[in-house]
């Protein structure tokens, strides 16, 4: 039974991008003494040029053999997304961007000598698309609560030993060419600001651990949240 | 009395395995016994309105299991299974769910397939004799906008419109039960309320916030509870009795129609039922004075009782010709900057005005309400004087607009007043008449009289109508502004409405017009004026607005005014780095602290003192970069400060070059740059090449997504000390490993550095890489330290 129909698209309407996490993209640590006034610049610039799309898809999923049962099933390899998705009965596959327009504003900043705008811009446009991936992950939230659904958290290829040539699946999966989410030979998005995510869905004991800062090995990560071990 | 709802069918139809052969609604046509049988359970257990087994039986959603053709056999189905089941007095309820999908440019459904798909039923539902329409589950105030406005199109049945809410009080996409009442109400729907999601615990103060925000009867379908897992299974934890335990202190709130969603059977319903008996509906307090405005996320009130509301006058063409001529061109990004930048100056409301000579207003009004109501959260005015563009702005808007606006004109003002009608949108009055300009007071409100008569036939209520006094020019008519100021003031004691004017015209033709208009404008605010048409970017209407509400005593004992004080004082008080020293350290203090112009003025004045370009460079310039970088290395500065002081540093060496030959300045080495192949990322080799180049090397950058052969054909070429590889995926470090080979394989002398979000120092080893590179910092010490070898 589908009760979705494929590919479904939203755009969410993203009224301020988040200026912490802009600032902690940008690698600037709580307390940092940094221009407030570049922040506000670089977050207002990427208020009027991100375009927020996101596409979902929802398939039915079966544990014990880390099947999607799409139109051509799909076999997750690796271990780390089948335990991801623990015993999720359905997932659903999305890409979200914000638009080729927010990176182009990065080169520009760049090439007038306006370095730290320019990574401030980069960083605003991250925390949109990720907005776009949250509010989307809120959308799905909602419309699943009410059948007592519960939801994994992201879990995007390059993650784990998912490996980033799998791009292509998520890509096809998702529906990411439905807004203008392309990939190159070497499996990477484009425009730049997007990504391509799966979550579990399910009742029970659906496996609600995620990629957390804690759980990754990048220790030296610019990103890793503060506090973290 | 207080009506009930019945329960949930679609989990008792999945416990039967009636729910997916192939959706639950089929089985009306599948199972019509069954069916009918679910609501006897209800009927029997008390409930007043059955709702047919037809949430999903819209068009749209029926085409997912190819069903789309039998919508009108399906709802039929629903509507007789229910009437089978209803004894004397039980209202039929045809109930209609989301489409599944969500409507433009939220998502990919166009407003009118959600429209039509919505139409399509309602005939069905309607022509199988349902007595009223209740559209729940929606998540989207403009699909439900959609839903009522098919519903008003072809019949005339009662319309019940439930919103799902989440626990932060608003729906997914940002609507709270007020706006909703703002927007709905006014569209002539019957009952407003909220079904499912959350349990009678969380909805009961959205029931309250929604009862004060409307004159309408409230319905509620509390799912039981909150969702809860038990032995793997999710279940809704509430009890009949427990549910029920909710029931008075719902009606206290306001509900008169409550029933069940997720979880609830019939042993709730009569618990429902049972706890309703003997209770009277609550009194409900009638709405303020004045007139809302709404968009998908707020609503906005204008009039007496409220403080003046700035409604932005900007993005209007006329007289602007850059942005006349970006419109025609199909740009409408400066468009979305008034709108943003009004929006934050203070603008509560934003005029629209799309009168380009030339273009066809109708699709370019859609698009630019479309995307300004996706970019700022405040309602919008539509300005035109022709119906078709007004409705193309108040179809595709989320929420209640302005109508700017109407004039005694035969054969257009019927229009507009029927277009508000139908959008529920409010309307200002122009007292204009075709046989001339009205001069005095009296002969205004003699026209807004007549205009407000004629609305109210067409269905417009007290609080759809805002006042214009109209505002001619002091310098052709020296009474025109008493003329204006007095309309305002008869406005307030004959109408009572809201009023709103654009100043500007009253200063035309004479020297220092903000002046006039200032003036103007506080006089009008003390005559009666609640919302000026205005640009609220202007300093000096942003501080009177903020000082009149003060007087006006809308700013109650000027709180919010000494509030906008006390961040100014804020705002000045920013460090500045500490003066003293000789230049070249204060020099060295401005590179640290980024401080760009202050650098590249330093820079010159020790020029001019007489000292070497190499001792500035050396010891102020490259100096605080080093001491930069050790912050950075210790964590205690990060990389945008790193930036701002490399551009700072970039600053003063530019003011430099002024002054001397390049050659003059330190020369560190020469690094060539690239992005290796594959790769389309090049922020980090760009920040790297900034750093190198400000640190007095020379910076061949080739780009991103570079081939092996480039690079090694640039190497050959220039020579450098370095190359300088980045990748930033592990799907490119092959092409990075590729380069390095071939590097190597034809003799290349440089060293090479890598750097990348992937890499890590064993992996540069690993492919033959002389220096890892963790940061551009790093990369500026390890360069620094290469050639020094050499």
């Amino acid at each position: 039974m589908s009760e979705f129909a494929q590919f479904n698209v939203y755009r969410p309407m993203i009224g301020e991008i988040d200026r912490e996490e802009t600032k902690r993209y940008a690698g600037l640590k709580s307390g940092a003494d940094f221009p407030a006034e570049i922040v506000e610049q670089a977050c207002g610039k990427i208020m009027l040029l991100k375009a927020p799309a996101a596409v979902w898809s929802v398939y039915a999923y079966e544990p014990a053999g880390a099947i999607i049962k799409a139109a051509e099933p799909y076999v997750l390899p690796g271990r780390s997304l089948p335990r991801h998705l623990g015993t999720s009965s359905r997932v659903v596959f999305l890409a979200a961007t914000v638009g080729a327009a927010a990176e182009a504003a990065v080169t520009e900043a760049f090439d007038r000598g306006e370095y730290a705008l320019a990574l401030l811009l980069d960083a605003a446009a991250t925390a949109a698309v990720e907005q776009t991936a949250d509010a989307l992950g809120k959308l799905m939230s909602a419309r699943f609560a009410g059948q007592g659904l519960q939801m994994t958290k992201r879990f995007s290829p390059g993650y784990g030993d998912w490996p980033l040539t799998e791009q292509k699946a998520a890509c096809s999966l998702s529906g990411a060419a439905k807004i203008g989410i392309g990939l190159n030979e070497s499996m990477m998005l484009t425009p730049r600001k997007s990504i391509t995510a799966v979550i579990g869905l399910g009742c029970g004991e659906v496996a609600l651990t995620g990629q957390s800062c804690a759980e990754c090995l990048l220790t030296g990560c610019l990103l890793r949240r503060e506090g973290t071990k | 009395m207080i009506k009930i709802f019945e329960g949930a069918i679609g989990t008792t139809l999945q416990r039967l395995g009636l729910a997916d052969k192939p959706c639950p609604e089929y089985a009306s046509v599948t199972a019509a016994e069954a069916v009918t049988e679910i609501h006897r359970s209800y009927a029997a257990a008390g409930a007043d309105m059955l709702e047919c087994n037809t949430f999903g039986a819209n068009p749209l959603k029926l085409a997912d299991f190819g069903l789309a053709g039998e919508t009108e056999k399906i709802n039929e189905a629903g509507v007789r299974a229910a009437r089978a089941a209803a004894t004397a007095g039980m209202q039929i309820v045809g109930n209609l769910g989301p489409s599944g999908r969500l409507i433009s440019p939220i998502g990919d459904l166009s407003f009118e397939e959600a429209c039509e798909s919505y139409a399509r039923q309602i005939r069905a539902l309607a022509a199988a004799g349902v007595d009223c329409l209740l559209f729940e589950t929606i998540i989207d105030i403009q699909e439900m906008r959609a839903g009522v406005l098919a519903a008003k199109a072809v019949c005339n049945l009662p319309v019940i419109c439930q919103l799902t809410y989440e626990e932060n009080g608003r729906t997914v996409t940002g609507t709270d039960p007020a706006t909703a009442a703002a927007i709905l109400e006014p569209m002539g729907i019957d009952v407003i309320g909220m079904n499912c999601s959350l349990g009678p615990a969380q909805l009961l103060p959205l029931v309250a916030a929604l009862a004060v925000a409307t004159t309408l009867p409230v319905s509620v379908q509390p799912n039981a509870g909150l969702p809860v897992l038990r032995e793997g299974r999710t279940v809704f934890p509430l009890s009949p009795e427990e549910m029920a335990s909710y029931v008075e202190r719902l009606v206290a709130a306001g509900a008169t129609i409550i029933g069940g969603c997720c979880g609830t059977t019939p042993a709730h319903i009569r618990a429902i039922k049972e706890a309703s008996g003997g209770l009277a509906p609550s009194q409900r307090r009638p709405l303020p004075r004045g007139v809302r405005l709404a968009s998908r996320t707020q609503t906005v009130w204008l009039g007496a009782e409220h403080p003046t509301v700035l409604i932005g006058e900007r993005i209007n063409p006329s007289g602007r010709k850059a942005m006349a001529a970006a419109i025609k061109a199909g740009d409408l990004a400066m468009v979305k900057r008034e709108a943003v930048e009004q929006a934050q100056a203070g603008a509560q409301v934003l005029d629209i005005n799309m009168g380009v000579p030339g273009v066809d207003q109708r699709p370019l009004m859609k698009e630019v309400v479309e995307n300004l109501a996706m970019l700022v959260s405040t309602p919008f005015s539509i300005d035109s004087t022709e119906p078709e563009v007004i409705e193309a702005g108040l179809r595709n808007f989320p929420g209640r607009a302005l109508i700017n606006s109407v004039s005694d004109k035969p054969g257009v003002k019927e229009r507009i007043f029927a277009l508000a009608k139908k959008y529920g949108a409010a309307v200002l009055v122009l007292p204009l008449e075709e046989k001339g300009l009205p001069r005095t007071a009296a002969e205004r409100i003699a026209i807004a009289r007549r205009l407000v008569r004629e609305g109210k036939a067409a269905g417009l209520s007290d609080h759809d109508f805002m006042l214009d006094p109209l505002v001619l020019t002091a310098a052709t008519d020296g009474s025109a502004p008493q003329e204006t100021l007095s309309t305002l003031r008869c406005y307030r004691r004959e109408f009572g409405y809201p009023t709103t004017m654009g100043l500007s015209n009253v200063s035309f033709g004479l020297p220092g017009r903000e002046d006039i208009n200032t003036a103007f404008y506080l006089m009008a605010l003390a005559s009666g004026l609640d919302a000026p048409i205005i640009n609220p970017c202007s300093e000096k209407i942003r501080t009177m607005t903020a000082a009149a509400r003060v007087i006006l005593g809308t700013d109650s004992r000027g709180l919010a005014y000494s509030g906008n004080y006390v961040e100014k004082s804020a705002e000045t008080a920013q460090p500045l780095t500490a003066e003293g020293g000789d230049v070249l350290s204060e020099l060295c203090r401005a590179v640290m602290h980024g401080e760009r112009e202050r650098a590249a003025s330093l820079a010159l004045k020790a020029f001019a003192q007489g000292l070497e370009p190499g001792a500035i460079t050396s010891d102020a310039l490259i100096k605080a970069m080093q001491l930069v970088g050790e912050d950075f290395g210790a964590g205690r500065s990060f990389l945008p400060q790193v930036l701002l002081s490399a551009e700072a540093m970039k600053g003063a060496f530019d003011a430099l070059r002024t002054k001397i030959k390049a050659e003059d300045l330190p020369y560190a080495g020469k690094v060539v740059l690239a992005t290796v192949k594959g790769d389309i990322h090049d922020l980090g080799k760009n920040i790297v090449g900034a750093l190198l180049s400000n640190s007095g090397f020379a910076v061949v950058d080739l780009g991103k997504d570079v081939a092996p052969s480039e690079i090694l054909t640039a190497v050959q070429r220039e020579k450098p000390d370095i190359v300088g590889l980045c990748a930033l995926m592990t799907t490119t470090l092959g092409s990075m490993e590729e380069t390095i080979a071939l590097l190597h394989r034809e003799g290349a002398a440089a060293g090479i550095m890598v750097g990348g979000a992937v890499l890590t120092t064993d992996y540069a080893r690993e492919i033959n890489a002389d220096y890892y590179a963790a940061n551009g910092v790093e990369a500026v010490r390890l360069a620094r330290a290469a050639v020094k070898r050499e």
